[in-house]
């Protein structure tokens, strides 16, 4: 497999990640969390700040130790689920849909500029670096087989997340948040901790966006605002609604989708000299053009979850990826 | 001859407008009571209040002498009351079975660990909610997501969770809105069903023929308030109630 | 004392801008109970419209025509285009509807314009002392544009046929309707006027600030929020004075902080007002004016 590829698979690997992060808040909770790119961001900086050691003027930042990768990434994904706490605690409360989405987008767009302004934190606009082949030494492995490693262990990650979050989708918590998803007042009518739940359910999506985060820091060796600007972000947003809300597998799919076929497709976009931003930016505005079709024409996804149990399936019948016995579905609105 | 509720001078105002005002009665257990009063005289809030949907601005109730003003509606619901609202709310995209699964009422599978950890089977919870399913005649749609039922299905989906919840006492926010004289017989029998296990019912209606046929006594509210407490037969005539009533009469046949 | 009293008259220069942007965005809630996140971008269209006037003439009303007219057919078109494209889905399906279309339009001026700023030449001429304020003759033209502006408006609403169906739409749509108010037509209308009022406070915020970029009016979409919620969402008079308390808000922190966490502080504001006061600062239990 050539170089290349391995980049863009892992890449990618890394990207379905936080797409199964994602669905677990916005599609199975049924929150448009606007955050969730946050905490991913949070997960890379810290997993470096922990790795790479202390940082040498006129570079700044927090911390600066020099832990083994996956303590630090651990540690990373602890330290984002309590931000997320905070975050989760306030918003949760009270608000839903157009309230909660605003909240949450001040939030991440606060991060963001607190990250880029205080450069003691993370050195601002430039960013945190230094962390190359992390592990590759204690396993032994030489530069060309690192990137077959690294693949490696971002396919099992999710692979492994994916089965697991399956499973919880078919599970009573999973029928639970979906219910109090379509009708909270009911939930709370019989006897279900509304604001608990989907609390519960928040964590655990920023739990897995600060492990994607973690995952991203060792592909990229670095980390800075360009990371995650919002175009950035939006094209995960796309990537998960193109695939299917609900639906695990068909978050994978999506995110596949959408990531491979535009980095395929704007490759082949044309240079305009003296405007090197052309082709990301014609990138995003099909990225912006199919998050409102999709959400006009098929706001359920590629592949719709099958409502019910063995209901009627909407859409196209593809057994492969819609989940196993899934007490319920997303079929509707996001 | 318990006493399973009692709520005491029980108040709430949104801005200027007193929708329950020093509203106070007693519920005896195994009991259906029907309460009834024209629109606007703050039937919906006092549920509201008691289930823990609104908070009142003063008063207070008691469940099985367990105080209810002040909890979350969560809390009081697994004290033993469940309450319905005047259109039916089921899990759209939920399936019909489980729907009635998570009506059960039994919180300890879902956590997250369980969940994925070991799949968990509910076997023979999964029997019990086919059983009821049954006998309101929902067998065959237990696997239908419970969007595409038909509103009749719906209404009687909404009994077959209250009969899987086994509620302590049960409130009825008008149950018999746009149904037909079939469903509706469906319904008192149900009720009825209700009562034999255990449960204490409370009907909030304007269809008098059906608290007639349905209710050891009713309470009538007017204006906020408990004007009258007592068997329907009593009360039909009372003046207070006639007066409330003037121009509010709505005799389903 | 002098520094809060100066501080103080910028917070009115910005709060001027600032009303404009939140009135803007209200109006389109108001009659559509759509958040409009592409709500910026008809700022920065009205911004880049008068750079592009600027270039040919140094006239600046000629360029604020550009900018105002710019923003009402950008208005117009976003409203046929996608808002009436989602009616009848719920509110959070257009929101995010709407922030694609930010994104896309926000990308094409990068194609159009590439990602650096561009530069706005108006002399600010010099600052003179008005009482305890200070201002250049640029800021007192942009507060009297800002008060003309809202003055209008707010005769429109209150004095015209218009204006009260606009009003009556925002009240109750169906009502409105079945009263025999050309339902589809005032919000196209209004749609257009909110959308001039935005190309408007994007020319008056780029010549305030000197610069502008493909993504200045999505940044400035936050604040514009804050004040708009801070006033209550859909309410004209409500949101001119939360436009005025967040702008002092944000010009007084700014001036004893590090002005650049602006938007930190803005944030602040959105989320206490959310928590504690989601239908604004004026809440009554009553329907929205």
């Amino acid at each position: 497999m050539s170089a290349y590829w391995i980049t863009v698979l892992t890449q990618t690997c890394i990207f379905a990640i936080m797409g199964l992060g994602l669905n677990v808040v916005w599609g199975w909770s049924g929150d448009f969390d606007l955050a969730f790119y946050g905490y991913v961001a949070l997960g890379a900086y810290l997993t470096i700040v922990l790795t790479v050691g202390k940082p040498l003027p006129p570079i700044q930042y927090i911390l600066g130790y020099t832990l083994p990768y996956p303590l630090a990434v651990a540690i990373a994904v602890a330290v984002v689920t309590g931000v997320a706490a905070v975050i989760g605690a306030v918003a949760l409360r009270n608000l839903r849909a157009i309230y909660f989405a605003i909240t949450t987008l001040g939030a991440i767009s606060v991060l963001y500029v607190v990250v880029q302004v205080y450069t003691p934190l993370f050195n601002g606009f430039n960013g945190v670096a230094g962390l190359v082949t992390p592990m590759a030494g204690t396993l032994g492995l030489s530069y060309d087989s690192y990137g077959y490693f690294f693949l490696g262990l971002c396919a099992t990650s999710l692979l492994v997340l994916a089965v697991m979050l399956s499973r919880l989708s078919a599970s009573p918590f999973g029928r639970l948040l979906r219910a109090i998803r379509d009708d909270e007042d009911a939930a709370a009518a019989f006897g279900r901790r509304v604001y608990r739940s989907k609390l519960k359910a928040y964590l655990l999506s920023a739990a897995i966006a600060g492990f994607a985060g973690g995952l991203f820091a060792g592909f990229l060796g670095s980390f800075n605002p360009t990371a995650w600007s919002p175009q950035e972000v939006l094209t995960l947003y796309a990537g998960v609604l193109v695939g299917g809300r609900g639906n695990v597998r068909g978050v994978i799919l999506g995110i596949f989708v959408v990531y491979i076929a535009f980095i395929e497709l704007t490759r082949f976009l044309p240079e305009i000299p003296g405007n090197g931003a052309f082709a990301p930016a014609v990138r995003q505005v099909l990225i912006g053009l199919l998050i409102i079709g999709m959400l006009k024409f098929r706001p359920q996804g590629i592949v719709p979850e099958p409502l019910g149990l063995d209901g009627p399936r909407p859409g196209i019948r593809w057994r492969f990826w819609q989940d196993p016995r899934t007490a319920s579905a997303a079929g509707g609105e996001p | 001859m318990t006493v399973i509720l009692r709520a005491e001078a029980l108040n709430k105002s949104f801005g200027g407008v007193r929708a329950v005002n020093g509203c106070s009665f007693t519920l005896r257990e195994g009991s259906v009571t029907g309460l009834i009063g024209p629109n606007g005289a703050g039937k919906s809030t006092a549920i509201d209040l008691l289930s823990g949907f609104q908070r009142p601005d003063s008063g207070s109730a008691f469940l099985d002498g367990v105080p209810l003003i002040g909890k979350a509606p969560h809390d009081i619901s697994r004290l033993g009351l469940i309450r319905t609202f005047q259109s039916p709310r089921e899990w759209a995209s939920l399936s019909v079975l489980d729907n009635l699964l998570l009506a059960m009422r039994e919180y300890g599978r879902e956590s997250i660990w369980r969940g994925v950890l070991r799949p968990v089977r509910e076997a023979p919870q999964r029997v019990r909610a086919r059983e009821i399913l049954d006998r309101f005649g929902l067998g065959s749609l237990i696997n239908a997501p419970a969007g595409t039922l038909s509103g009749g299905q719906k209404r009687l989906l909404e009994f077959a969770r209250i009969a899987a919840a086994g509620p302590r006492l049960l409130i009825l926010d008008e149950p018999m809105g746009g149904v037909n004289p079939v469903l509706g017989e469906r319904i008192h029998q149900a009720i009825g069903d209700f009562v034999a296990h255990g449960s204490t019912v409370v009907v909030v209606e304007h269809n008098l023929r059906f608290i007639e046929e349905t209710c050891d006594e009713v309470i009538v509210m007017s204006l906020g308030a408990v004007i009258a407490q007592g068997p329907y037969a009593a009360l039909r005539n009372d003046p207070q109630v006639v007066d409330a009533y003037l121009g509010e009469v709505q005799d389903h046949v | 004392m002098e520094t809060l009293l100066l501080t103080i008259g910028f917070g009115l220069v910005t709060a001027s801008i600032l009303a404009l942007s939140a009135v803007s965005f209200t109006l389109q809630y108001a009659v559509s109970r759509v958040a409009n996140l592409a709500h910026g971008e008809f700022l920065a269209l009205g911004a880049y419209a008068a750079y592009l006037v600027q270039k040919g003439t140094p006239n600046v009303a000629a360029a604020a025509l550009a900018a105002a007219l710019t923003g009402g057919v950008a208005g117009l078109t976003v409203n046929f285009a996608l808002i009436e494209r989602f009616a009848g889905r719920p509110a959070i399906v257009t929101f995010i509807a709407t922030l694609g279309l930010s994104l896309v339009l926000q990308n094409v001026l990068v194609v159009g314009f590439g990602a650096a700023n561009v530069a706005y030449t108006i002399s600010q001429g010099s600052p003179h002392k008005v009482g305890p304020f200070q201002w250049t003759s640029a800021d007192i033209m942009v507060m009297v544009a800002a008060l003309t502006v809202v003055a209008l408006l707010f005769l429109l609403l209150r004095a015209t046929t218009f204006g009260t169906s606009l009003r009556a739409i925002a009240d109750n749509r169906e009502l409105a309707r079945v009263s025999g108010i050309p339902v589809r037509r005032v919000i196209a209308q209004t749609w257009f006027i909110a959308g001039m009022v935005a190309g408007f406070a994007g020319f008056v915020l780029a010549e305030t600030v000197g610069t502008f970029g493909p993504t200045s009016g999505f940044s400035y979409l936050l604040i514009t929020i804050t004040a708009t919620v801070a006033g209550g969402l859909g309410r004209p008079y409500g949101t001119l004075t939360g436009a005025l308390v967040v702008g002092m808000v944000l010009e007084l922190a700014g001036a004893y902080t590090n002005s650049s966490y602006e938007l930190a502080f803005a944030f602040a504001v959105l989320v206490l007002l959310v928590l504690f006061r989601p239908n604004g600062l004026f809440a009554f239990r009553g329907a929205p004016a």
